[in-house]
């Protein structure tokens, strides 16, 4: 526990505590709202009458109310109220924590944990399962992409405007999925949990920074025991050297293949599932599937990955001699 | 239109209270971050209004004691008799004075009354003679206008002047005469002024006498000057006193952008001499604080120190470490808080701050702890395993050498090859001139090797030096065969410190199989002959005297446990005899330099009488045939010791060496060591004594170019935290726990001093909780002899060794004499000159402190060399050193000093230490070099007889106590051979010295107040021999010359005439 | 006037006076009453209305035009969705992140006034802030803070419009540029951290450019890096760092990127987010619920209809 206030008392890692609640508070406070409005829409899908006549909002509503109400004062006063709460949350902050300034850099002094800001400690997580070159270029490269083709993807026209839950289950999953747990949860377990040498240490647990693990990670080949020596048989004498090299290569694809295909087929039934989701489905054009199965693929390998690593330790599945997935 | 619907929620709610609440909310925040701005930031405000009413408070209690003080003094008879003479003085000067003045006013009111008419006047005349300038010369108008001028001149003025006696006389002048008149006015007003200053000057000189008085009987400030503190602190304006200090390069440690910035005097305001004088001193019981946590206002504790480093040059914080520009909270500004690199030194390591600069000093004034610390560093063979920047780096210089002339000689041989083949070539050339240029090429190339040759030549020079002055710590390890009883060597590894508590040989933490197998290896290793010559017993009695009078034990001690007595240089003497060789003993203490066998560094190994006879020369070996046979080079043909050879014939040095065998336990009975033989032990303890770095303070076949196994040092104090490692203990350390599992008084121990001192009170420390089955993977440094207080010196040495971060003019670095004394220190220290004599004022030698030295033995000690550089002449000086016998032939003695029973030893130091020893004492006693001995007038016979009478005078019977060569007579002898002096002396310390000895040597047997002042001259203050009358000259100055030109007849002669001496014969 | 007291003497001279003395009197009340008038309501001075051009009066016109007459307010439409005034529905995100922006923009600013972006100054500044400049804490601490506090802003923003549907049509672009927003808000964040030239600083940036070097292509440990002749020395991370390692050079392209490049561009998106967000109908909701039985099922893009905000509601 004093390893944990240790970590949580860190200035900079204040903003992670804040998340951790405001998160939680955000949620419920948005899903109650979507619970009302669902209660409201399948009252009105079951009466068509109604439907026609109300006024279609869970807010009360009263005929002869005004439709728009004007912006000074109704929501200027709202955006001056928020402005000088977050000043003053702001400024009884700063007066009361110190920004943290360490030793001046030190080339020869390399810190231990030496960690990324925190908003980028979920991708330094990500380091531990995949390399450098997913982790910290393909990955956020995707994440951007995949946000920025969310619009285009998304062919349900319903919940535009309004929380609701039951209009849109798929796409609100997805998204906390990606967002709670991939990101938001990465971040916390790579302020939390990881320490010295950046292994894990439960919050009962000081950093000891002589701490050593012992853990053989093989890959998928080995566990195999691809060795290329049936290849080696077919290839010509010239090529015999990289048999090995060429068997791993070549049987990498396979086990990606087969993920590829049932990850695919998993997000297809998710997608056909229910009737609506069904109707949602028929609307999308096919470059709208293709591009959302590319997505959701991926995503889905990531929590593949982690526990393929921390269950079996596997490092790679598909080795070759320029990059290893 | 709509209006606003009175129940519609979104339109009617009113915000305004929440606004409101939040605007407030606005202003607190606001308000607070003003209040933390001013003075939740700023706590040094209350600490100087603090320190203002608590200084007040002293003040106040503190002026009418020193008014009451200077009552007293005031009353005092001398004082009063200095103030009477003043006041006679002014007494004395009235009359005139007041003439004077009366004169002075009549003539300011003559001349305030002539001065407008006698400028009027002037002004027209000058005017005149401007416009007669302009006219061209002989011309009429000139003409003209010169008698206008004239004219002017006769023009007369109405003029009404006061007279001495008081009345008007009214006069009709002209300029001429109102010139001349107010000319002479000034002139005389002038003479009375400088009058008046003579008449006064009696009274202001004795005002002055009575003044100084009373400065130096007054201690502290006057009433007046501590009632201007007061104001001072009365009226003190709360702001931040900070010093800037501009280095050239800032930008190193903590120096901003804008230089040095310390603030530390914003709450220790009593460092600040605006408000305490360097003269005062404030301590937390004036202020009647005892906790100065709460209220750091004390005074500098060593105002010398602020004396010689100015903080307005310095800062505070290079020195003491701390963040000196933060001064928002105490641990801020103190640097007590992680990710400050450079904390408050604590109180007992403070003197850490002046190695930063002083690293390259052996002795640091006003630095007791640190020079402590590097003595130890440096004497308990911290230094055999542990690299130190400017500590004994021989072993390494003596490889480079090495390395060097291995190089050149190769080179030689390739040269030497090719010279031949050059010539070849030119036989065969083609034509003339390409053979010319290949015979050119081939001289030049023997034209090079001989130049080779000079270098090697220079190299071996440097070689022997180096030779001489590698010291080792410990003993040398190749005569154990020779010294050592065999099954003494395995118990002492594992007991050591039992067996002699006071060693400085650290305790190795080793399994018994480690022991054996080093145990063994060593005995194996050593050398085994040519076998010692077998002695007679001594005479244990007088051994033992000799023990005490020839100075041993100003190294060694004797006696164990409350009866220790001597120095602790060396080892303590008192179970000599449990472990060593009679014959072996013997001829160390007549020679202790003396080896069995002469190392050769080139072919790594000692040589033989075999390697001699191969060249048909004899087996001599020692410095002056230090040539090895097979190469040329030079070998070691000492042992590594720094102890000295005392000269003692080989007879005394039995009887020493008879004493020291009979000390020992009579309990003292060690199991047999049979394995000592087994050869199968010999590799693993090689191993072993390599992992233990054993080389590192002994001397051990096969080891001798082993390089130190330790971390270097020179910069561990700013060895980054993460960087020590503190195992299994880092939590502790941060928690505060010690691995006593006490609470550290200090709280956490998480930083180098905390590492350090664990460390040295058992180096072991860090491998608590590790599993550690094999004893090579444990750490290996071994348990250092040391005291709680040596492990703060050491501390405090450790935690000053850091890397630069100061601007360069912060270091020590004089280029001057001061550099001499700097290195100087270093040779006094590694061979324990101090031990004897007294070098520096202030410290005490060894023997000083013995008690067969005290009252009237005094005489009996060394000579104090206090004054050494301006005593003696530095060629003499450095012959001396070379050669304390003065004498090639008789050496049984002291060169000097035959009288004294202790023994200036011969340390048959390397050229370039004796340099070193000559500089420091020369600088030491601010001694320009080189010396010119300067050229004294010959004595006229007058003179001379003069000289010689009073040489012989009772009442000053030089011959009485200064020893003459004459053995009969220098039985009685207490005091150098004059005939010494002329190559030994310089005039004018002599000089100096016959006039007031006690001055120069406190104690002295030499009697004071040989001369008394007559005039302007010194002369004998005795009865003067009638030759006298006709001399003028100073006896002091005749003596001194007398004696520098005194020749051994002259002695003998004066011998026979004094009295005493004469008794004597 | 002559004429009413043409002929009397001396009492008309000094009725005149009188008169006069009373026009006077009458004169003065009436400026002073003037100029009470004024002080009572100061939106009648000529200086209020050369400020403010419209006169303010609890009328709508004059409350839509307050709005839409002054350059800092107009970014919002005159008039919105009642609803959209609850706090429930949007939680006020973009808004504090637009605010924390510009409280960043001014510390930041102040901030720059005591730093010099090079090697030797600027820890020694950090330093120089902390214990010497006025409020040198206090405004270092607020930036820091801020900094982190707008993250967390950007995310529940980005959260909340995910959680309404608000990128779906018409809005699908403003939430590109919304992505890209918080992609430079993370980079600003993380350029800044360099910045003090501390140990956390330096390796936090050390760790995270040495991801650089494992892009594909580009850097010399990424996939096909080496083989495309990606050396430590031109890949992309050199690029970035304007050297093999963490240095002056970096610290000089960190102060640049922080300061400047990025704040520019930013603005600009920024400014694109809200005229888009004004130009795609105000803010998405609380919009009419839809009804799945609603659902027009033609395929493919449908042509966008602009409408104000809230008009369309009962445009059945």
């Amino acid at each position: 526990m004093h390893q944990l206030w240790e970590i949580a008392s860190q200035p900079d890692n204040v903003p992670i505590v804040a998340l951790l609640f405001l998160m939680p508070f955000y949620i419920w406070y948005a899903f109650r709202q979507a619970v009302q409005t669902d209660k409201l829409i399948l009252q009105l899908e079951t009466n068509p009458a109604l439907a026609k006549t109300h006024h279609r909002k869970v807010f009360p509503w009263k005929a002869g109310w005004d439709r728009e109400v004007h912006v000074w004062p109704y929501l200027m006063r709202i955006e001056f109220l928020v402005a000088i709460i977050v000043t003053v949350i702001l400024m009884i902050w700063s007066i009361t924590l110190n920004a943290p300034l360490e030793e001046p850099a030190n080339p020869n002094l390399t810190m231990n944990p030496a960690k990324a800001p925190w908003y980028f400690l979920g991708l330094q997580e990500m380091l531990v399962y995949f390399d450098p070159w997913i982790a910290g270029v393909v990955m956020p490269t995707l994440i951007i992409g995949g946000l920025m083709v969310i619009p285009y993807i998304d062919a349900n026209p319903l919940g535009n405007g309004y929380y609701t839950y039951r209009q849109r289950r798929f796409a609100i999953w997805t998204f906390l999925f990606g967002f709670i747990f991939l990101w938001v949860l990465m971040i916390v377990i790579g302020t939390f949990i990881r320490g010295p040498g950046w292994m894990w240490f439960w919050p009962s647990q000081t950093w000891d920074h002589n701490r050593l693990e012992f853990a053989v990670n093989r890959n998928l080949d080995q566990i195999f025991g691809i060795d290329g020596s049936w290849l080696a048989h077919v290839l010509p004498q010239s090529w015999r050297g990289g048999a090995a090299i060429w068997a791993r290569t070549i049987f990498g694809i396979f086990p990606l293949g087969v993920y590829a295909v049932l990850a695919a087929f998993f997000v297809h039934w998710l997608c056909v599932r229910t009737e609506f989701s069904r109707k949602i489905y028929q609307r999308m054009s096919l470059v709208q599937i293709v591009t959302l199965q590319i997505f959701m693929v991926t995503m889905l390998s990531l929590p593949v990955k982690i526990l393929l690593r921390l269950l079996f330790r596997i490092k790679y599945i598909w080795v070759t001699p320029w990059f290893s997935v | 239109m709509p209006e606003t619907h009175s129940d519609d929620p979104v339109q009617s709610r009113s915000m305004s209270g929440a606004l409101l609440i939040s605007a407030f909310l606005l202003m607190l925040t606001v308000a607070w971050s003003l209040y933390d701005e001013f003075y939740g930031l700023r706590p040094w405000r209350s600490y100087q209004r603090e320190f203002a009413n608590v200084y007040a408070k002293y003040l106040r209690k503190k002026m009418p004691e020193q008014r009451d003080r200077e009552k007293v003094i005031r009353s005092s008879a001398e004082y009063q008799q200095l103030k009477q003479i003043v006041d006679n003085a002014e007494e004395a000067a009235k009359p005139r004075l007041r003439e004077i003045d009366r004169e002075s006013a009549y003539l300011d009111k003559r001349l305030a009354a002539i001065q407008d008419t006698f400028t009027t006047a002037r002004g027209k005349v000058t005017a005149l003679i401007y416009e007669a300038e302009l006219a061209p010369l002989d011309s009429a108008s000139r003409k003209s206008r010169l008698e206008e001028v004239d004219k002017a001149k006769r023009e007369t003025y109405a003029l009404e002047l006061p007279t001495a006696d008081a009345r008007v006389e009214k006069l009709k002048w002209n300029f001429t005469q109102i010139d001349s008149e107010f000319t002479t006015l000034k002139a005389r007003k002038a003479a009375l002024v400088a009058e008046r200053g003579d008449v006064l000057k009696a009274a202001k000189d004795a005002r002055e006498k009575r003044d100084a008085y009373f400065q130096e009987k007054m201690e502290g400030l006057t009433a007046d000057q501590l009632g201007g503190l007061l104001r001072a602190a009365e009226g003190l304006d709360v702001s931040i006193h900070q010093v800037n200090v501009n280095p050239t390069n800032a930008g190193l440690n903590n120096f901003g952008s804008g230089g040095l910035v310390d603030r530390c005097q914003s709450c220790h305001m009593g460092t600040d001499s605006k408000f305490v004088p360097l003269a005062m001193t404030l301590t937390k019981k004036d202020l009647g604080l005892e906790r100065s946590k709460d209220a750091p206002f004390t005074s500098h504790p060593e105002p010398e120190l602020l004396k010689i480093h100015d903080p307005e040059k310095f800062g505070c914080s290079p020195c003491h470490g701390g963040n000196g520009r933060a001064i928002d909270s105490v641990e801020k500004g103190h640097g007590r808080y992680e990710h400050w690199l450079w904390p408050l030194h604590y109180a007992e390591n403070y003197q850490a701050g002046c190695q930063t600069c002083h690293a390259a000093d052996m002795v640091t004034e006003h630095a007791p702890v640190l020079n402590h610390g590097k003595e130890l560093f440096r004497s308990r063979g911290c230094i055999g395993c542990h690299k130190f920047e400017g500590f004994d780096d021989q072993p390494e210089r003596l490889l480079a050498t090495r390395q060097q002339i291995l190089q050149i000689e190769k080179q030689k041989k390739e040269y030497e090859i090719e010279i031949p083949r050059l010539n070849r070539q030119a036989d065969q050339a083609p034509d003339n001139e390409t053979a010319q240029k290949l015979n050119g090429q081939a001289t030049n190339l023997a034209v090079r090797i001989s130049g080779m040759d000079a270098k090697v030549e220079q190299l071996d020079r440097k070689s022997r030096s180096l030779l001489r002055e590698d010291k080792k710590v410990g003993p040398d390890l190749k005569e154990v065969r020779m010294k050592i009883r065999k099954e003494w060597i395995p118990y002492w590894l594992g007991h050591t410190h039992e067996f002699r508590p006071t060693t400085k040989m650290p305790q190795f933490r080793l399994e018994p199989d480690q022991i054996q197998a080093i145990a063994a290896f060593i005995w194996q290793s050593g050398v085994a002959g040519p076998g010692l010559t077998k002695q007679q017993p001594g005479n244990a009695a007088h051994g033992k005297d000799l023990l005490q009078t020839r100075g041993c034990l100003a190294c060694h001690s004797i006696g164990e446990g409350s009866n220790v007595l001597g120095g602790t240089f060396a080892a303590n003497l008192s179970r000599v005899g449990e472990k060593d060789n009679y014959d072996y003993l013997v001829r160390w203490v007549h020679n202790p330099r003396e080896r069995t066998r002469p190392y050769c560094p080139f072919e790594k190994r000692d040589l033989g009488p075999e390697d001699y006879a191969k060249h048909g020369l004899p087996f001599l070996f020692d410095l002056d045939h230090s040539k090895c046979p097979n190469d040329g080079h030079p070998l070691q043909v000492q042992q590594p010791t720094v102890m000295p050879n005392l000269r003692l014939s080989i007879e005394d040095a039995r009887d020493v060496a008879g004493y020291l065998i009979t000390l020992k336990h009579s309990d003292a009975n060690y199991d047999a060591a049979s394995f000592m033989d087994d050869p199968k032990l010999k590799g693993a303890g090689l191993k072993l004594v390599k992992f233990y770095g054993c080389a590192g303070c002994h001397e051990i076949s096969g080891l001798e170019d082993e390089s130190r196994i330790g971390t270097e040092l020179t910069t561990e104090g700013s060895k980054p935290i993460e960087r020590l490692d503190f195992a299994r203990l880092t939590e502790d350390a941060q928690r505060g726990v010690l691995p006593d599992e006490k609470k550290a008084p200090r709280g956490s121990w998480y930083d180098q001093k905390g590492f350090f001192e664990q460390k040295l009170k058992n180096p072991a420390v860090y491998d608590k909780e590790k599993y550690r089955p094999n004893p090579l993977d444990r750490l290996k440094m071994p348990k250092p002899n040391v005291t709680d207080t040596d492990i703060t010196a050491l501390v405090t040495f450790l935690l000053g060794s850091v890397d630069q971060q100061l601007p360069r003019e912060y270091y020590y670095k004089p280029a001057d004499a001061r550099r001499d004394i700097q290195e100087g220190w270093w040779i006094v220290t590694k061979y324990n000159c101090v031990g004897c004599h007294q070098v520096r004022i202030g410290q005490q030698s060894v023997l000083q402190t013995l008690p067969q030295y005290q009252g009237d033995n005094k005489i009996g000690l060394p000579p104090v060399l206090t004054s050494e550089g301006a005593r003696v002449d530095p060629a003499w000086l450095q012959r001396f050193l070379a050669n304390p016998a003065l004498s090639t032939t008789d050496t049984n003695r002291n060169g000097v000093r035959s009288y004294l029973q202790v023994r200036m030893p011969t340390f048959s130091l390397s050229d370039e230490e004796i340099q070193k020893l000559v500089r420091f004492f020369a600088a030491a006693s601010s001694q320009e070099s080189p010396y010119v001995p300067p050229k004294l007038d010959t004595l006229t016979d007058a003179e001379r007889t003069l000289a010689r009478q009073l040489f012989t005078s009772p009442a000053a019977p030089c011959l009485k106590c200064h020893a003459t060569g004459n053995p009969a007579h220098d039985k009685t002898a207490t005091a150098p051979n004059f005939l010494l002096a002329r190559n030994r002396l310089k005039p004018a310390w002599t000089n100096r010295w016959i006039l007031d000895p006690a001055r120069i040597a406190p104690g002295t047997a030499m009697p004071s107040g040989l001369f008394r002042r007559e005039g302007e001259r010194w002369i004998f203050n005795g009865p003067l021999p009638a030759v006298a009358k006709s001399f003028t000259g100073d006896y002091s100055d005749l003596l001194v010359r007398y004696m520098f030109q005194l020749t051994p007849e002259e002695q003998r002669m004066l011998l026979s005439r004094t009295p005493a001496a004469a008794g004597s014969k | 006037m002559p004429e009413e007291n043409g002929g009397k003497g001396r009492t008309g001279l000094l009725g005149k006076v009188q008169q006069d003395a009373k026009a006077l009197k009458e004169f003065v009340k009436e400026k002073g009453k003037e100029g009470l008038e004024g002080l009572k309501d100061p939106e009648k001075t000529q200086v209020y209305r050369s400020i403010f051009r419209v006169k303010h009066e609890d009328t709508p016109r004059s409350r839509a035009l307050s709005v839409l007459t002054n350059v800092f307010f107009h970014l919002h439409p005159a008039k919105i969705n009642r609803d959209a005034v609850r706090y429930s529905y949007t939680w006020g995100m973009g808004g504090i992140t637009f605010y924390l922006f510009i409280v960043l923009t001014f510390t930041g600013v102040l901030l720059m006034f005591y730093y010099h972006p090079t090697k030797i100054q600027a820890f020694r500044d950090i330093l120089y802030l902390e214990n010497d400049v006025p409020f040198g804490k206090l405004l270092r601490n607020m930036h820091r803070w801020a900094a982190h506090l707008m993250i967390i802003a950007v995310w529940l923003h980005m959260f909340r419009v995910f959680l309404t549907g608000s990128y779906k049509r018409p809005r699908e672009f403003n939430w590109c540029i919304g992505v890209i927003l918080m992609v430079l808000t993370l980079l600003l964040s993380f350029t800044g951290y360099l910045l003090p030239d501390d140990q956390l600083g330096f390796w936090a940036v050390t760790v995270g450019t040495n991801m650089a070097r494992a892009t594909p292509l580009l850097g010399h440990e990424g996939p096909f890096g080496s083989q495309l002749g990606m050396t430590p020395y031109n890949d992309v991370r050199f690029a970035l760092l304007g050297g093999s390692i963490v240095d002056a050079n970096a610290l000089l392209r960190a102060y640049i990127w922080h300061c400047i490049a990025i704040p520019l561009i930013a603005a600009v998106f920024m400014g694109l987010h809200f005229w888009r967000v004004r130009k795609d109908g105000g803010i998405s909701g609380p919009a009419p619920v839809m009804l799945a039985s609603e659902i027009k099922d033609e395929k493919g893009p449908r042509p966008v209809i602009m409408k104000p905000s809230g008009l369309d509601q009962h445009s059945r």
